[in-house]
């Protein structure tokens, strides 16, 4: 007889002996991660409602709109001149500006509002 | 009593996003899926139902998908092989290498004062590469056919087959000592 380990006889043993484990605390956990999955989508359909709220909401307030005065505006945009020359002093002028912005925002970000 | 198929608790999933049918199956398929992985990780409890939960969280997700062609069970587990095969790559990127796996079997085995069978022949695994570990405990202990094991690990017949045979062949030598009572 082959000295060999039957394998197949020791998976049958384990197969047989194969233990139920304990389900309570798995399945509560995986419902518990579960739910906080579910905190997102209820998050993302309330987005979605929101939107066709706004949506419905823009249906009924268009008749209202100031389309006219918006065209004037559109109009009186198209007269800014497309093409600039870009000189010195302009130059610095927009880095001034923009540093300032930046710097501003900088201090407003960093400083610590007291109440 | 009547108990209510998978398939029945799976709609019921996806139509009405019930959570009752899916902690259902939950419990229904945890002990099993739990003890494969605890049999292919060499008994680390912990890292197996990390990845229990994993599998099904993504399988909560990934439900719409599923087709009812394959058993629950069996997409279970291709999900629950996808998660150890990245754990396991993972791991191997933390220069987790085999011959370090083998000194910690070696270890855990002196070690070791219970007489579990499936506890010991879950560290005798860990003496097979990942992907033979898993075919050999599919056909072995979980009795899966050829082609479902495909299906879950994804690689043809012919592979599943060599990693069947091989394994069985390295695990018989491992195991040869036992029969002389050196188990343990």
């Amino acid at each position: 007889m082959s000295d060999k380990f039957d394998i197949d006889q020791l998976f049958n043993q384990l197969r047989d002996s194969e233990p139920a484990l304990d389900d309570s605390f798995f399945v509560n956990t995986v419902a518990s991660k579960l739910k906080n999955n579910n905190n997102v989508e209820f998050l993302t359909k309330e987005n979605l409602s929101t939107l066709v709220a706004g949506a419905i909401g823009y249906g009924v307030a268009i008749g209202y709109f100031p389309a006219m005065e918006l065209i004037e505006f559109t109009q009186s945009i198209a007269q800014i001149p497309t093409t600039f020359t870009l000189t010195p002093t302009y130059l610095i002028s927009i880095l001034g500006i923009s540093s300032t912005f930046a710097g501003l925002t900088y201090w407003v970000s960093e400083k610590e509002w007291s109440s | 009593m009547n108990e209510v198929s998978d398939q029945v608790l799976i709609q019921k999933v996806v139509t009405l996003n019930c959570h009752d049918s899916f902690a259902d199956l939950v419990k229904r398929h945890q002990s099993s899926l739990r003890y494969s992985l605890r049999q292919i990780t060499g008994w680390d409890q912990a890292l197996a139902d990390d990845i229990a939960q994993e599998t099904f969280i993504k399988a909560y997700q990934a439900i719409p998908s599923f087709k009812g062609t394959a058993k629950f069970s069996s997409w279970l587990y291709r999900i629950a092989y996808n998660i150890f095969v990245s754990h396991f790559r993972v791991a191997r990127n933390r220069e987790l290498t085999s011959s370090e796996t083998v000194s910690n079997y070696s270890r855990c085995v002196g070690l070791s004062e219970s007489s579990d069978l499936h506890r010991d022949l879950a560290k005798a695994l860990l003496n097979l590469p990942p992907k033979q570990r898993i075919a050999l405990h599919l056909h072995l202990h979980k009795q899966l056919t050829h082609d479902e094991i495909c299906n879950i690990m994804e690689i043809p017949l012919g592979s599943v087959k060599t990693l069947i045979t091989r394994g069985k062949k390295i695990l018989q030598d491992d195991l040869s000592s036992w029969k002389h009572g050196d188990r343990i």
